[in-house]
């Protein structure tokens, strides 16, 4: 029988941290060990008592009344049936959330036969291969409690120490939103409606310089910027164009003729400077919603509030669209690459790369260049001269180990190599980079004890990069993969939009080392995901809600976002995605193409987040979908 | 004095402002339960954004303003704004001509400004503003030096003051070897300096570093960075085989330390890169250097066996990453022999290195292929 059918074991020593000599960070991985080793028990080896506290706080299953036989004492202990015991110790709203257990834990979808339970109480003394006593011992996400910390914060003000996140409040929404909606727990319309009136008064518009000859050979802002552009706001789209603010400006230090146009973007607060970062959750945030409105087909239909917020949020991105893009053009920031140009064919001048400032007066790194592509493939906003050279700022930041820094020459970090991994696959140009080297690093990333994933060679785990990590597997699995014959990642789409080649579609344009090969092969998911889901659940999870770093770290809404995350990563394969989700059937081990979920099914399955973006990929789906028909390339 | 003293109250400094509160709109979400002093502090601070006031006392409220969110990078950028604005109205500059003002900050105007970015950067040492801060206002200053029309006298307050951040990022980064930040400002400074001494000061004090903790991937990146004097061109064959032996002693000091072994790996790789465009030379030194690696990494082996094998124990002591580290060498030595060795190795890590199985499975795979195709 596999591990995947138990919650726990696998304390496996010699997959301990082993040095010759100790230093500060063996001594730091040791100690990390030994906070998760707790967590690492065998359930079946636990003591009654605690046994009956870990389904109070929700991480076993409830025990199902109806269908056992309650002479022995010793069963009746177990399984927390017996009233007096299993009260006592419950505040009163712990004893709302069992209860809410109860009730969407469906016990009758397994097939729990009356079974005699004092021999299966003996018989769990022993190794138990029955798949009936198995299910008491699987563990559980907790998702009411989860869906309730994430919750407050769209509901009630936050304490007065978050001020600290006050130039961060489009992220704390969108790790909120995106986390209920992967727990299919998103609120009321009216809520939603909210949303998008924060993120409304987050926007900043601001006066932006470009060249003139820029602007001229430029798709979209030739198109509007000319005297006869409409300067006034259409029902559909904010204007760029600033009449009598064009041609020869002194002001120019390079003696170019430029003009200005309005440009803008979301903040991290009202009244704040556009910031990509902030803006890349304002944009992902509105597109959880507007998506919700797009998927209006038969049961999938929302409520009429819920409708209104997602026709709103659409109305926001369509407005702000054109603004954007000119924001975006003004955050260009082109370099000498650090490369000897080592062709004749081609200048210093022209032998350079292109990263993008994460804000006016503000640092470059690859980021930028993430956030800023990540929108402008959902927005239908990639262009030529926006992408010239970024690529190659891309490349330059992978390093010696095969993940990417920051910026060029900095360590490898699972950040910046999410960054460079997703947005290499929204640009659809892995030419560039070493991608078995980039392989190579992110498999090395999963510690063999903890299970989770280490954002640095020698550094310690963290919850927060099972999505980084996890997520840069899952991007180069849809790379690496060509022999899909179907996706449900992207139901037909009209429109032809640059990074869906490569999912369930043939792919095109030229990608990657792997066209050389006869054969594409089919590397699959490269790393484990029983371990990985057995570390968000064991050691990530707070019991009263929210997910963390580490046991010994407290639950933020951030962890708790990517954790979710990297949890629906390692349970869905996206690549060959098959949607077996109705079978509810535990899989016997994780096969590289199906859905593996570890633990309690009913409980633990949530949505399937799509690697480049992380949202819903109905969400994704439906976005690029109204943003690629053809009448939005203009 | 960077912001007001405590006698000093925002409501008789800024008198004659009327203060803008913020405008959160009716039912806001992800709002934040405020203390009285940054609202008070911050609705200033919109009064003077909207009148574009670049005052010293803007510039104060600045300082208060981010001592309570250090994170608000409108505001920093505000208060650069106001610094270049006192800076180019002393110097009776005209208004617009703020890029000249942005190097006329005099050095008692930047040493303030890094003494409040360090004050503020201590409990905040991952905050990205606070080292922007730094940068930009350092960076005009190594421009104008680098364009090379400055005299001796400013290049040495250049030296000096690149020297002082370097010193500082070091404090920075005695308390935690890794940060992030630090690092990447560290090598700015070194890249913008761009000098031959300080690239070997600068792989001496990662050196430094490593004696102290030989696991501190961050030194053992820097020194790659140091090595190759900031740049992407591969290093010469003679620096690369400094380097190999370099990581190959790191790697004896401790196997089971995995930073040693990719930076052997990535100095050969990039030799071996050279074979395909470059002369025969090259080509030659390369696989000279491939074949030195993988002398020393199975010597490496014999000794960690032996040393490590006790008496008692009947297993062979395991050491994933020097294995991992020899199918490399062996995958870039690229015959069917080496490759179908690799391969064979690769299989055995399937289950060796269990978590990593797949992978190892993938990678015994491309291993027998490319054996097939190269022979």
């Amino acid at each position: 029988m596999s591990d995947s059918h138990y919650a726990t074991t696998i304390t496996n020593e010699s997959d301990r941290c082993r040095f010759l000599v100790e230093s500060e960070t063996s001594q730091l991985q040791t100690d990390t060990e030994d906070e998760c080793a707790p967590f690492f028990v065998s359930l079946q080896d636990l003591p009654a008592d605690q046994l009956l506290h870990l389904q109070q706080v929700g991480l076993l299953p409830p025990s199902s009344k109806q269908q056992v036989n309650t002479n022995s004492a010793k069963a009746r202990q177990l399984l927390g049936l017996d009233e007096s015991s299993s009260s006592s110790s419950l505040s009163a709203a712990e004893e709302e959330d069992v209860v809410g257990l109860e009730e969407t834990v469906d016990v009758s979808v397994l097939s729990l036969e009356e079974k005699d339970m004092d021999a299966e109480a003996e018989e769990e003394e022993t190794k138990v291969d029955d798949d009936d006593s198995v299910y008491y011992y699987q563990v559980c996400l907790l998702r009411e409690k989860h869906a309730a910390f994430v919750t407050r914060a769209l509901f009630a003000p936050l304490p007065a120490g978050y001020v600290s996140l006050d130039s961060s409040r489009p992220w704390i929404i969108y790790w909120c939103l995106h986390s209920l909606d992967l727990l299919d727990r998103l609120p009321p319309g009216t809520k939603l409606q909210g949303v998008v009136h924060t993120l409304q008064a987050c926007w900043t518009s601001t006066t932006v310089t470009l060249d003139t000859c820029l602007v001229q050979r430029d798709p979209f802002l030739s198109l509007h910027s000319h005297p006869n552009s409409d300067t006034t706001t259409t029902t559909d789209m904010d204007s760029i164009w600033i009449p009598d603010a064009s041609s020869s400006s002194s002001s120019s230090s390079s003696g170019r003729d430029t003009m200005q146009l309005r440009g803008g973007g979301f903040g991290g607060g009202i009244g704040q400077m556009a910031h990509c970062a902030p803006g890349y959750a304002a944009v992902l945030a509105l597109c959880i919603i507007a998506g919700l409105g797009l998927r209006d087909k038969g049961e999938e239909s929302c409520d009429e509030e819920t409708k209104e917020a997602a026709v709103m949020a659409l109305a926001l991105l369509k407005r702000k669209r054109l603004q954007l893009y000119v924001w975006f053009i003004s955050l260009r920031h082109t370099m000498p690459r650090l490369t000897t140009a080592t062709t004749t064919m081609m200048t210093e001048e022209e032998n350079t790369m292109t990263g993008f400032r994460m804000h006016h007066d503000g640092e470059i790194d690859v980021r930028a260049s993430y956030c800023i592509l990540c929108m402008t493939t959902l927005l239908n906003l990639t262009t030529e001269p926006l992408t010239e050279g970024v690529v190659e700022y891309i490349a330059a930041c992978q390093t010696h180990e095969g993940g990417f820094g920051g910026e060029p020459h900095t360590e490898a970090h699972g950040g910046y190599t999410y960054c460079a991994v997703a947005a290499l696959k929204l640009l659809n140009d892995y030419n560039h980079v070493d991608v078995p080297s980039l392989t190579g690093w992110l498999a090395r990333r999963q510690m063999s004890y903890e299970g989770g994933f280490s954002g640095r060679c020698n550094k310690l785990v963290d919850g927060c990069y099972s999505f980084w990590q996890g997520a840069g597997m899952a991007v180069l699995d849809l790379l690496y993969d060509k022999q899909q014959h179907h996706s449900s990642l992207g139901e037909q789409t009209t429109g032809p939009h640059p990074f869906d080649s490569g999912v369930g579609e043939e792919n095109e344009s030229s990608s990657s080392l792997m066209d050389e090969k006869a054969g594409s092969k089919r590397a699959g998911l490269l790393f484990d995901r029983t371990l990985l889901q057995r570390y968000i659940l064991l050691c990530a999870q707070d019991v009263n809600g929210g997910l963390r770093d580490k046991p010994s770290k407290p639950r933020d809404f951030y962890h708790t976002c990517y954790n979710l995350s990297g949890l629906s990563i390692a349970q869905h394969v996206l690549s060959s995605h098959e949607s077996n989700t109705g079978s509810m059937e535990k899989n016997d081990d994780n096969e590289d193409d199906k859905t593996f979920v570890y633990g309690n099914v009913e409980t633990n399955l949530i949505g399937a987040t799509h690697p480049c973006f992380n949202i819903r990929i109905e969400r994704s789906t439906d976005i690029l979908n109204v943003f690629h028909k053809k009448e939005t390339q203009t | 004095m960077s912001s007001f003293g405590e006698e000093e109250k925002l409501a008789v400094i800024f008198a004659d402002v009327t203060p803008i509160e913020q405008n959160d709109g009716e039912h806001p979400v992800c709002s934040i339960d405020y203390s009285p002093v940054f609202v008070e502090s911050m609705n200033y601070l919109r009064a003077m954004l909207k009148a574009d006031e670049r005052s010293e006392r803007a510039l104060q409220l600045t300082a208060q303003c981010l001592q309570l969110n250090p994170a608000n990078y409108t505001v920093w950028h505000f208060r650069r704004r106001c610094l270049y604005a006192l800076a180019s109205s002393s110097l009776n500059h005209e208004d617009g001509k703020e890029e000249e003002a942005i190097s006329c900050l005099d050095d008692d105007t930047l040493e303030r400004d890094f003494q409040l970015a360090s004050r503020l950067g201590g409990p905040n040492p991952k905050n990205y503003q606070i080292w922007y801060h730094r940068r930009a206002l350092l960076e005009p200053i190594l421009m104008t030096a680098n364009t090379g029309t400055e005299g001796t006298a400013n290049n040495t307050n250049v030296t000096d003051k690149i020297a002082k951040e370097l010193s500082y990022v070091a404090t920075v980064l005695q308390k935690d070897g890794k940060n992030y930040h630090a690092w990447s400002h560290r090598q700015w400074l070194v890249r913008s300096a761009n000098t031959d001494a300080l690239w070997e000061e600068e792989k001496e004090f990662a050196n430094e570093l490593l004696m102290y903790d030989p696991r501190n991937n961050s030194a053992w990146n820097q020194r790659f960075f140091a090595a190759h004097h900031g740049t992407k061109n591969p290093l010469s064959a003679a620096d690369a085989w400094k380097e190999a032996h370099y990581a190959i002693r790191g790697a004896a000091v401790d196997p089971y330390n995995e930073s040693p072994w990719r930076y052997l790996i990535g100095i050969v790789k990039e030799q071996t890169r050279a074979i395909d465009l470059g002369n025969e030379m090259q080509k030659a030194a390369a696989i000279e250097l491939i074949q030195e690696c993988e002398t020393e990494l199975v010597k490496l082996q014999e000794v960690f066996e032996t040393t490590t094998t006790s008496e008692h124990s009947t297993s062979v002591p395991d050491c994933v990453n020097l294995t991992s580290a020899h199918i490399d060498l062996l995958e870039l030595k690229g015959n069917p022999t080496s490759l179908d060795m690799a391969a064979d190795l690769a299989h055995d890590l399937i289950t060796r290195d269990a978590i990593r199985r797949k992978y190892w499975a993938w990678r015994e795979e491309e291993c027998r292929a490319s054996s097939v195709e190269t022979s």
